[in-house]
C-alpha cells in the first residue's frame, strides 16, 4: 500500500475507534430510584429541577396547614414548590404522621409535573452535556472509597473498542460516507493529474511546433528533392538534433505537421516533403501504427501511408479491408485505391460489412480522380454477395460511362432485386442504351412504386411501341395524379402525336393540368 | 525594404510564406489573428497585406473591411482554403483585393504575385 493510502487508512481507522468514548459516555447515569435521589442528595440543587407534594382533593386539610398547602383545579392539594433537597427534608419533617402518610412527592421540571423517570432522565441529559457536575461527596474519607467506586455504573470492556462495528447502521453510514470522500477526493487528485499532464504535453506540442517550423522552411526553400533524398545524418542533426527525433512526441508532431503542410501545398513541395518524410525514418512510426491494436492508430497509420506515398506498405493495407471497424476499412480501401498502379475493385467483392453512402461517394470521388490515369478493373463487383457492393457498381458503371459494361448489367437485371432494378434503369436510362425494353415495360407493371416510376422516366427516353401501348394502358388504369405526370411526361417524350391524342380524348381535370403544365416551356421542367 | 504583413493562424504556413518572401528581401511581419492584424494595420503602414479569411476574433472580410478604410491603396492578397464558400470570394474582390490565392498553394508562386504587385 501506498503512503498516502496508509495515512488515508489511518484516519479512517482513528474515525471509527476513536468515537467510541463518546459512545460509552452516554450510558444512563442513575440505575435506580435510590442512586438518583442520593445523587440529587449530595447535589442538594439542580436548575431547573424543583420538588413538591401532593395530597388527594378528598383530603380534610386542617386550618393550620391551609398557608403551605393549595388547592389545584381539579381540588388537589400540592405543596409549595421546593428548590433544594435540604429544603424538601426539612419540608417532609415538618409533616404530621398523618399528612407524611398520605402526601405524594412529585418531581417539577421547569415547573411541569414529571415522573421520576423523566427527571432522570433530565438531570442525565443535563451531566452528559456537562451543564452540572456532579458534587463532591461529603464525608467521604479513605475507608468510603469502596463505596464511593461503587457508585460509578460498571461500563463493560467490549464496547469500548468496537462500539461501531457493533451498531451496523452507524458502521455502515460512516463507511459509506469514508467510501465517498474516498471516491471524490480520488476522482479530483487524478483529474488535476491528467489535466497538468495534458497541459504539460500541449506546451510541449506548441513547443515543438514552433521548434520544427523553421527548419523545415529551410529543408524546402533551400533543398532541392534528390538533396533531400540523400540528405546526411550529420546535417539532418543541424536541422533536427538527435535528441529530438528519439522523443516520440516530437515525431508525432512532426509527422502531422509535413501531412499538414502536404495537404496545402503544391508542386515540388509535395515530393520534398514525402521525401523529407522516408529520410527520417518516420514511415517507421507509420508501420507500427498500422500493426497497431488500436483502431485510432491503425486509422492515423493508414492516412499516413496514404499522404505519404508508402507503396511499400500495400501488404499491410490490404489485411485491413475487411477489418469490421468502419474508419479502418474506409480508410485501408481509400489507400489502396490511392496507391494502387491499377484501380481493381476486387477486394469490394469479397466485402461482409454494407457500403455505406459516404463510404460509396468517398470511393467514386478517389476514383473519379483516379480513373482517366489508372486501368479500372471493376467488373468483380457484380459477382459480389453483398448487395450493397453490387448497387455501388451499377452507380460506378454510371458515373464513369462504361457503356462496355451495360451488358453485363442487363443481363444480371432480369435476377435482381427491385432496388438493383432502380439503379440498373438509371444507368440504362443516363448512358442511352437502347434494346432494354423488356427490362423497362415489366418494371413498368412493377408493385414497388419506386420501381415503376424508374421505369416510366426510362421508358420516355429508352422505350418503344410497346412501351407507349404499356403506357397508354396504364394511363387507363392509373388515377394517381403523380404516377400520370410520370406517364404522361413519357408519353409526350415517346410520341406527341399519341400524346396529344390522349389528352384530346381524356376531358378529366387532372389530365387538362398535366397536359397545360408539360406544354407551359417555363414549368415543363419543374 | 517593402515591408508586408502576413496575417495567417497556421503556424507552419506563415513561417513557410515569412521565409519564403524574406528570401526575396521584403520584411514580413506575421501575426497570427485578426485583432493583431488590425493593430498591425494601424501601426505598421505595411506596403502589401496577406491575410487568410478563417482566423480567430476576426476573419480575413473584416481585416480587409478595415484596411480599405484605413489604407485604401494597400493591395492585398487573399489566402484562403479552397473549400470556402463563394459568397466570401465573392465578397472578397469586390473590396477591391488585389489578388486571390486559394490552399493548397505553392509559396513560389504567390512570391511572384507579391513581386508583380509590388513592382
Amino acid at each position: 500500500m501506498s503512503f498516502v493510502g496508509k495515512r488515508i487508512l489511518g484516519v479512517l481507522l482513528i474515525l471509527i475507534f476513536g468515537s467510541t468514548t463518546a459512545f460509552c459516555q452516554e450510558k444512563t447515569y442513575f440505575s435506580d430510584s435510590t442512586s438518583f435521589f442520593e445523587f440529587l442528595s449530595n447535589q442538594e440543587q439542580v436548575p431547573g429541577l424543583k420538588f413538591r407534594f401532593t395530597l388527594p382533593a378528598n383530603f380534610q386539610l386542617p386550618a393550620k396547614d391551609t398557608a403551605i398547602w393549595n388547592r389545584a383545579d381539579l381540588g388537589m392539594w400540592y405543596s409549595n414548590s421546593i428548590d433544594s433537597i435540604s429544603q424538601l427534608k426539612k419540608f417532609r419533617s415538618g409533616l404530621d404522621s398523618i399528612l407524611a402518610s398520605s402526601a405524594n412527592f412529585q418531581y417539577l421540571i421547569y415547573d411541569e409535573p414529571s415522573t421520576e423517570a423523566a427527571a432522570s432522565e433530565f438531570v442525565s441529559a443535563l451531566l452528559r452535556n456537562n451543564d452540572i457536575f456532579p458534587a463532591e461527596k461529603k464525608n467521604i474519607n479513605s475507608q468510603d472509597l469502596v463505596l464511593l467506586a461503587q457508585d460509578s455504573p460498571f461500563q463493560p470492556g467490549f464496547n469500548v473498542g468496537f462500539g461501531y462495528f457493533s451498531d451496523f447502521k452507524i458502521f455502515m453510514i460512516a463507511l459509506i460516507i469514508t467510501v465517498f470522500f474516498l471516491i471524490a477526493g480520488g476522482m479530483i487528485f487524478f483529474m488535476i493529474l491528467f489535466k497538468s499532464r495534458r497541459n504539460r504535453r500541449e506546451q510541449l506540442r506548441s513547443d515543438f511546433e514552433k521548434e520544427i517550423s523553421s527548419p523545415l522552411s529551410q529543408i524546402l526553400f533551400n533543398l532541392s528533392l534528390e538533396e533531400i533524398k540523400n540528405l546526411p545524418n550529420e546535417e539532418i542533426e543541424i536541422y533536427f538534433p538527435a535528441h529530438r527525433l528519439s522523443n516520440k512526441l516530437f515525431k508525432e508532431v512532426l509527422i502531422e505537421n509535413i501531412i499538414s503542410l502536404n495537404k496545402k501545398m503544391k508542386g515540388d513541395f509535395k515530393d520534398k516533403l514525402k521525401a523529407l518524410f522516408k529520410r527520417l525514418g518516420l514511415y517507421k512510426i507509420s508501420e507500427s501504427k498500422v500493426n497497431s491494436k488500436k483502431w485510432d492508430a491503425i486509422v492515423s497509420g493508414l492516412i499516413q501511408i496514404n499522404e505519404m506515398d508508402l507503396e511499400e506498405f500495400l501488404p499491410l493495407v490490404k489485411k485491413h479491408l475487411n477489418s469490421p471497424n468502419f474508419h479502418i476499412r474506409t480508410n485501408a480501401a481509400a489507400t489502396l485505391l490511392n496507391l494502387s498502379r491499377e484501380v481493381d475493385l476486387s477486394f469490394l467483392k469479397n466485402q461482409k460489412y454494407p457500403l455505406s453512402n459516404w463510404q460509396q461517394m468517398n470511393y467514386l470521388r478517389i476514383i473519379k480522380y483516379l480513373y482517366p490515369t489508372r486501368k479500372l478493373l471493376m467488373v468483380s463487383l457484380f459477382d459480389s454477395e453483398n448487395i450493397t457492393v453490387r448497387l455501388f457498381g451499377y452507380k460506378l458503371v454510371r458515373m464513369v460511362g462504361r457503356v462496355d459494361l451495360v451488358e453485363k448489367i442487363g443481363g444480371i437485371a432480369t435476377k435482381a432485386s427491385d432496388e438493383e432494378k432502380i439503379e440498373i434503369l438509371k444507368t440504362i436510362q443516363v448512358l442511352g442504351v437502347p434494346s432494354y425494353t423488356t427490362l423497362i415495360n415489366s418494371s413498368m407493371q412493377s408493385t414497388n412504386d419506386k420501381l415503376s416510376r424508374q421505369a416510366i422516366k426510362a421508358a420516355g427516353s429508352l422505350g418503344d411501341k410497346s412501351s407507349e401501348k404499356m403506357i397508354l394502358e396504364l394511363l387507363a388504369q392509373n388515377r394517381r395524379f403523380e404516377i400520370k405526370m410520370l406517364l404522361m411526361e413519357s408519353l409526350k417524350k415517346l410520341n406527341y402525336e399519341s400524346f396529344k391524342t390522349y389528352v384530346l380524348n381524356e376531358e378529366d381535370q387532372d389530365t387538362q393540368a398535366i397536359y397545360h403544365h408539360l406544354e407551359d416551356p417555363l414549368l415543363s421542367y419543374v | 525594404m517593402k515591408k508586408i504583413l502576413l496575417i495567417e493562424d497556421d503556424l507552419l504556413i506563415s513561417s513557410l510564406v515569412e521565409f519564403r518572401l524574406n528570401k526575396d528581401g521584403y520584411i514580413t511581419l506575421t501575426v497570427k489573428d485578426g485583432n493583431e492584424g488590425i493593430h498591425a494595420i494601424n501601426t505598421e503602414n505595411p506596403d502589401l497585406i496577406i491575410t487568410d479569411v478563417m482566423m480567430p476574433f476576426k476573419n480575413g472580410i473584416e481585416i480587409i473591411h478595415h484596411a480599405r478604410k484605413e489604407k485604401p491603396n494597400t493591395p492585398i492578397i487573399v489566402l484562403s482554403s479552397l473549400g470556402e464558400e463563394e459568397s466570401i470570394v465573392l465578397e472578397a474582390f469586390n473590396l477591391g483585393v488585389s489578388d486571390f490565392i486559394s490552399k493548397p498553394f505553392n509559396p513560389n508562386e504567390l512570391a511572384m504575385r507579391v513581386k508583380r504587385i509590388l513592382r
